[in-house]
């Protein structure tokens, strides 16, 4: 107890500055920062001083702001004076120009169908002949595997997928028939109505496969030469042979000139010994 | 000329780009304030990579400054944000003295107390009491140290370090305490 009074008066002593702790640790005020410290401070106060932060016309946050607001106004009104000059016309969609499916089998099995069974009442494709498909589908195998071989292995592969694609559609046409015939009150001719949603699936996927078709022609003779000549210069001669086959059914009488694609003469001339090599 | 005016005008003169004013404002608290980082590091070499970062801090803040309490806290509070944020970056973090109000006297063991037989010159009894503040808990010592280097007040002191002026006093107490059993004065 005395010495907890004895420490409190000493702490009261201390803290009026007349103890002989701080007497002590005064004693010796040796030390300080290097002259070389002292020297980067000082030349650091210096520098900062005499460089000017916010000198420039356009420096310093608080100048980049308004400046930023303004540009941005402008933006706004050139934007709105463009819009009642040229007024917008309505976007048309891109024509479909590749052949090779870029999406995944599924999302293009589900796309076909979808678009089959909204469109089946205003579909504009002209009716096929019964074996029309059939060809078509002949054609639209090869062209599928002819133009890049990464695409016509992802089209050929997917043999599942048929299944769960014709079920799909079989789904659609079955939900095609339940709505007319359900809106028609009918109920007995919903069979009818399936078949014919089959009937308007089948004619969807005629009318793509022609455009497939239609699209693949558009494709270049000179471009699709110069994409197997680039094939074999990188040594992918399966690809360059299947593509090769491709072009020359779709372009059965086009003459390669030898001097331009002396290595797609040589490599026709194995695919078909017949024809005369450069 | 600039000797006359306090630490606050100096400070707002450096702020408006007198350098000079500055260099006066350095001249006063360079000492101090190394002494006080160096004491409470315990190795130069931190306490010189402190001290810089502490006064460069200033430069760069020099813009902003504005005089809403004494340069000196100013200053000291700046060194302490430093401070802790070099022991963050230890290994061990902040020390557990920060975090402790309750102050833990049984658990200090004392440097080896001057028996009365004892006479030591004034030079080893400043050795003496280096050690001692050395084995003192950081947040102890960071409070006798501020109090000898500054001169500051309890409330002064509290505000520098984040605490209520109670743990202020508690700390500085338990340090002034020890330190005074260690030397027996």
């Amino acid at each position: 107890m005395a010495n907890q009074k004895h420490d409190q008066q000493e702490f009261d002593r201390y803290l009026q500055g007349s103890s002989p702790l701080s007497t002590t640790y005064q004693h010796n005020d040796a030390g300080g920062p290097t002259e070389l410290t002292d020297a980067r401070i000082l030349a650091a106060a210096k520098s900062a001083v005499n460089k000017p932060s916010t000198g420039s016309p356009f420096g310093g946050y608080q100048r980049m702001v308004p400046t930023s607001i303004a540009a941005l106004f402008m933006l706004t009104l050139a934007a709105v004076f463009i819009h009642d000059q040229f007024p917008s016309t309505p976007l048309q969609p891109a024509p479909v120009l590749s052949s090779a499916p870029t999406s995944s089998p599924e999302d293009h099995a589900a796309a076909v169908v979808g678009q089959t069974a909204l469109n089946e009442s205003v579909s504009t494709s002209k009716p096929q002949p019964a074996s029309a498909p059939l060809e078509l589908a002949r054609v639209d195998s090869q062209t599928r595997a002819a133009p890049d071989p990464v695409t016509a292995s992802k089209a050929a592969s997917p043999a599942p997928l048929k299944e769960p694609m014709h079920r799909l559609q079989q789904d659609t046409a079955n939900a095609y028939a339940d709505t007319s015939a359900g809106a028609r009150g009918k109920p007995e001719k919903a069979e009818q109505y399936k078949e014919k949603g089959l009937a308007a699936i089948e004619e969807s996927k005629t009318a793509r496969l022609s455009d497939k078709i239609v699209a693949t022609k558009v494709r270049s003779a000179d471009n699709w030469l110069t994409d197997i000549a680039a094939r074999l210069k990188n040594q992918q001669i399966k690809q360059a042979k299947v593509e090769l086959q491709a072009f020359r059914k779709n372009y059965p009488h086009h003459v390669i000139d030898p001097k331009r694609f002396p290595e797609i003469i040589r490599l026709l001339a194995e695919l078909e010994p017949g024809s005369p090599s450069p | 000329m600039l000797q006359q005016f306090t630490d606050e005008q100096l400070m707002l003169r450096y702020r408006d780009g007198d350098a000079s004013a500055f260099e006066q404002l350095y001249t006063r608290y360079k000492q101090p304030l190394h002494r006080y980082l160096q004491h409470q590091c315990g190795n130069k070499a931190t306490a010189e990579e402190l001290f810089q970062d502490v006064w460069m801090n200033l430069i760069r803040a020099r813009q902003r400054y504005e005089v809403t309490a004494s340069f000196k806290t100013f200053i000291y509070r700046m060194a302490h944000n430093r401070l802790i944020d070099h022991y963050r970056k230890q290994r061990h973090g902040i020390p557990r003295s920060y975090h402790e109000d309750e102050i833990l006297q049984n658990s200090w063991e004392f440097a080896d107390p001057i028996s009365p037989e004892q006479t030591v010159s004034g030079q080893q009894q400043w050795h003496i009491l280096l050690q001692a503040i050395e084995s003192l808990p950081e947040a102890q010592r960071e409070a006798f140290l501020l109090k000898e280097n500054t001169g500051l007040s309890l409330e002064e002191i509290a505000s520098i370090t984040g605490v209520n002026s109670e743990t202020a006093k508690s700390r500085l107490r338990y340090a002034v305490n020890k330190l005074r059993k260690t030397l027996d004065l």
